[in-house]
């Protein structure tokens, strides 16, 4: 039995996910900002590994599992376009990626 | 037990902290890789055990390495920092804002939201091993398990075709 | 035989001759429009005739109904022909058929020929559905018609802004009127529940109604009979309707539209012997238009405006005659001021083709000698108007005053006679100064330089040239001379009392009295009227002097051709206020206000877009702070509501 109640965990998890919310927002580095994102996802696992824990069965576990995967695939794919971005321009900025509009 | 998931809980949010605070992009790194270690205890203490290994080996051992891998190639000739870094911009300040709020709000939904009451189910004492574990993946969600490998392919193929140069 | 169809066949043949001769007035010759125009509205008299025959013959037992069209039940239009409608019905088409002849000539150098026949059959139409309905409804219906015919020919030659006001002017002061009539037909609906004359009449025979209501009613109905009939308050827009071609003013503007307030009174009797209080405010109305229409003809210079004002004058002893309850005389008066106001409005149109279109009395003259047969068809029917023996004006204006007379009206019957006084006086000016003196010749140059024999010689033709030698067209002169000689024998139906046993079968309730002439009366009325006309011989006669006066081309135009301002006093109560009201909404309030709503609509869409176009500014940042904001506004909204 895990010592604390299920509210610490899921609050433990909101923190980690607003925070790292808070770094996708700020940093303009697109490293930073994948990292955030992959710690964003982080606390997802944590609030699917508890509440599976809570139910007692093992889906909250193997969601948490394919999402780590999932997560290794992206960041590969993400890191190979910030690799692009900068064999291009020389320097890693996100705001200066703005074509993506109208 | 309740001391190591509050120091667990703290190193998770000392690690995300690094993350938005740490200038240099290597510090990031450790700084995440921090976290997760943080959350690979955690993840012992709701009895994953393998959940948790996983998280190690991949998460800190394949990922970060290949942040790390990627960071190298890209400021092989300079010490790479973000411009205007300090600075309290208008974007910064926003984002901070609705960041904060966002944390409170789901703060307080966690600390005190759950009227149903949850509580912890009683589970075998084999709970969360590797054999059970991979069973209930193996058989029950071995749809979901194929396609993720689907989607890990997909990846490799499409990175190369990204960055892979083309000599002629 | 039953000749009930004839009755819908006489309105209807005249509207779809308009119909067709308007759909084909450009494809068709002058001839082949004339015979069709002028064909409807033979038609539309022979089968008036032969009803009528047909009634009378019957010695006006039995009305001959026939229904039109119906609507449900709330209204069915229907036809009679009773005494009323079918002596009416009898002038309009008889008068309406003279003067489509004579507008054939008169109207042929026109190209918009083909318009104005299909117009004129229009009215045809309009004016024959007005008398020959039997409910109020379907006379509203013909009232409404016979206004917008009023307006589409006085503004016939709309290119002239004149014209065009004109029309206006008499469309909007007949509007004040169909305000009141239809006020009118609405309350006698609320009473009696029904629009039929038959039901209406019976019930107030049977004495169901309240004496206050029927005043009502009579007064409402009398203010569409005032507007429509050019009666003193609402009288304004008939002199500037001459705008109109001079057929349109003979038909319409003194034998027949005009008249229409007398029928609406004559045929609504049996509220205005009830309501006394309306039927005294129609007497008034009438015999004070009369004089005052008498008064101002004597100083107006435009030949067609003598005789609106003269009309006005003689409409006014109709409207006396009504409401003195002599309904009869009215009605004869109406047909006996048919035949020699149309007579004299024609042969004005043929003086007016002598001069080229002026119609300026100052600039006539001495045209007796050039033109006998103007001078004598206009003078029979100025003496028929005048009212002298055996003329026909004279029988039935006797009778009138013999009416007033009879009832006691002092007042009435002492502006009835000095109404006939002057109207000798102003018919002598009038044909003194056309037809008699000499010529009008015009000074090019001030007297006293000497002008070379090449100008004196210029300055003659000028003046010969202004009364061009113009043989008048056969169509005129035949249409003009009928009339002529109605306007002599017309009253000569008194002596065997025709008209009254023609119309008394319309007037069941009354008992009609059959008078013989009154010495008294008549002495005194042609005494007077002789009075009036020496006065106005002495006055205008070749050497006389007022007629040196008024012929001065500096003299100034007094009071009586102002027509005692009245027309000024309404334009600055009522039109400069709405012109200001108009030209305030005009151009202030549209443009600024509602266009600058509008427009600030558009604005705000505009700088709204503006303000948002930069949301999508490709900054991946700024699209996540806006991805997560929403995600706070959902959690915020779970964590107060859920």
């Amino acid at each position: 039995m895990p010592a604390f109640s299920l509210n610490a965990y899921v609050a433990l998890s909101a923190v980690l996910f607003a925070l790292g919310g808070i770094g996708v927002l700020v940093r303009r580095s697109p490293l930073a900002i994948l990292m955030s994102v992959e710690l964003m996802l982080n606390a997802a696992n944590l609030l699917f590994v508890a509440f599976g824990r809570a139910h007692g069965g093992y889906e909250g576990q193997i969601m948490a599992f394919l999402v780590i995967t999932v997560a290794a695939a992206e960041v590969a794919i993400g890191l190979a376009l910030t690799v692009l971005l900068f064999r291009r321009r020389k320097e890693a900025d996100v705001d200066q990626v703005n074509e993506l509009k109208l | 037990m309740n001391v190591l998931f509050v120091i667990a809980g703290l190193m998770a949010i000392a690690g995300v902290l690094g993350v938005i605070l740490a200038k240099p992009p290597v510090y990031q790194v450790i700084a995440t890789v921090f976290s997760f270690l943080g959350l690979a205890a955690l993840y012992l203490s709701l009895q994953s055990e393998f959940l948790a290994v996983i998280q190690l080996i991949v998460y800190g051992g394949a990922i970060m390495i290949l942040f790390l891998f990627v960071i190298a190639l890209l400021t092989a000739r300079r010490d790479p920092v973000e411009k205007d870094l300090g600075q309290l911009t208008t974007a910064k300040l926003l984002g901070f804002a609705v960041g904060g709020a966002l944390l409170v709000m789901l703060a307080v939904v966690g600390l005190f939201g759950g009227e149903g009451g949850l509580a912890w189910a009683q589970v075998p004492a084999d709970f969360g091993q590797l054999k059970p574990f991979g069973h209930e993946l193996l058989t029950t969600n071995v749809f979901p398990f194929e396609i993720v490998a689907f989607v890990l392919m997909v990846a490799v193929i499409g990175v190369t075709i990204l960055v892979g140069r083309h000599r002629a | 035989m039953d000749l009930a169809w004839m009755l819908p066949a006489i309105v209807v043949v005249p509207l779809l001759s308009a119909a067709i001769v308007g759909y084909f007035r450009n494809t068709w010759s002058k001839t082949t429009v004339c015979w069709v125009a002028c064909g409807s509205v033979a038609v539309s008299f022979a089968l008036t005739v032969a009803v009528a025959l047909q009634y009378w013959g019957a010695g006006g037992a039995a009305p001959i109904r026939s229904g039109l069209t119906s609507w449900g039940s709330l209204l069915e239009l229907g036809l009679v022909a009773d005494g009323l409608s079918l002596w009416w019905a009898l002038v309009v088409t008889g008068a309406g058929l003279l003067i489509h002849i004579y507008s054939t000539a008169y109207m042929v150098e026109d190209e918009s020929y083909g318009r104005f026949m299909a117009k004129m059959n229009f009215f045809i139409f309009a004016m024959t559905l007005l008398v020959l309905s039997d409910n109020f409804a379907g006379m509203a219906i013909g009232w409404g018609c016979v206004g917008l015919a009023s307006y589409m020919l006085i503004g016939f030659y709309f290119t002239r802004p004149g014209a065009q006001n004109a029309a206006i002017k008499a469309f909007v002061m007949n509007i004040i009127g169909e305000a009141g009539l239809f006020a009118g037909i609405a309350f006698i609906y609320a009473n009696f529940g029904s629009f039929k004359f038959d039901e209406v009449f019976g019930a107030i025979a049977g004495g169901q109604y309240s004496v206050a209501a029927l005043n009502l009613i009579g007064l409402l109905l009398l203010i569409g009979a005032v507007a429509k009939s050019a009666q003193l308050p609402l009288h304004t827009w008939l002199p500037y309707a001459m705008e109109g071609p001079t057929p349109v003013s003979a038909l319409i503007h003194a034998a027949t539209m005009v008249t229409a307030g007398v029928y609406l009174v004559s045929r609504a009797y049996p509220i205005y012997e009830v309501a006394s209080g309306a039927a005294m405010t129609v007497a008034w109305i009438g015999g004070l238009g009369a004089l005052f229409g008498s008064l101002v003809a004597a100083g107006q210079f435009d030949i067609k405006r003598v005789l609106a004002f003269s009309t006005l004058s003689q409409i006014g002893y109709m409207f006396l005659a009504n409401g003195l309850g002599a309904y009869v005389a009215a009605d004869f008066h109406f047909f006996t001021h048919a035949f020699f106001k149309a007579c004299l409005f024609l042969a004005a149109g043929i003086v007016v083709h002598h001069y080229h279109g002026d119609q300026d009395i100052r600039h006539m003259g001495g045209l007796w000698y050039r033109d006998r047969f103007a001078g004598i068809t206009f003078g029979a029917a100025a003496l028929a108007l005048i009212g002298l023996p055996p003329f026909a004006g004279f029988f039935s204006k006797d009778e009138i005053l013999l009416a007033a007379y009879r009832q006691g009206q002092w007042a009435l019957f002492t502006i009835a006679v000095l109404a006939a006084g002057m109207t000798a006086f102003y018919n002598v000016r009038l044909f003194s100064l056309v037809f008699l003196g000499d010529a009008y010749a015009p000074e090019a140059k001030p007297a006293g330089k000497k002008r070379s024999r090449a100008q004196q010689a210029a300055a003659a033709h000028g003046a010969h040239a202004h009364e061009h030698e113009h043989s008048t067209p056969a169509a005129m002169k035949w249409t003009v001379g009928i009339l002529a000689v109605l306007s002599v024998v017309s009253g000569w139906l008194f002596f065997g009392h025709y008209q009254f046993t023609a119309l008394e079968p319309a007037f069941p309730t009354l008992e009609l009295h059959h008078e013989a002439i009154n010495p008294v009366v008549a002495g005194l009325a042609v005494a007077v009227a002789l009075v009036g006309g020496l006065a106005a011989w002495y006055l205008y006669r070749p050497e006389g002097a007022r007629r040196a006066v008024e012929l001065d081309p500096l003299h100034k135009p007094g009071i009586l051709y102002n027509m005692f301002y009245v027309d000024t006093l309404y334009d600055v109560l009522f039109v400069q206020p709405a012109r200001a009201l108009a030209e305030f909404v005009g151009d202030l309030f549209d443009p600024k206000g509602i266009d600058g709503v509008v427009n600030g609509l558009g604005v705000v869409a505009r700088e709204l877009g503006d303000v948002l176009r930069r949301w999508q500014n490709g900054l991946i940042r700024s699209y996540a702070l806006t991805l997560f904001a929403g995600v706070l506004l959902v959690v915020v909204y779970y964590v107060l509501y859920v």
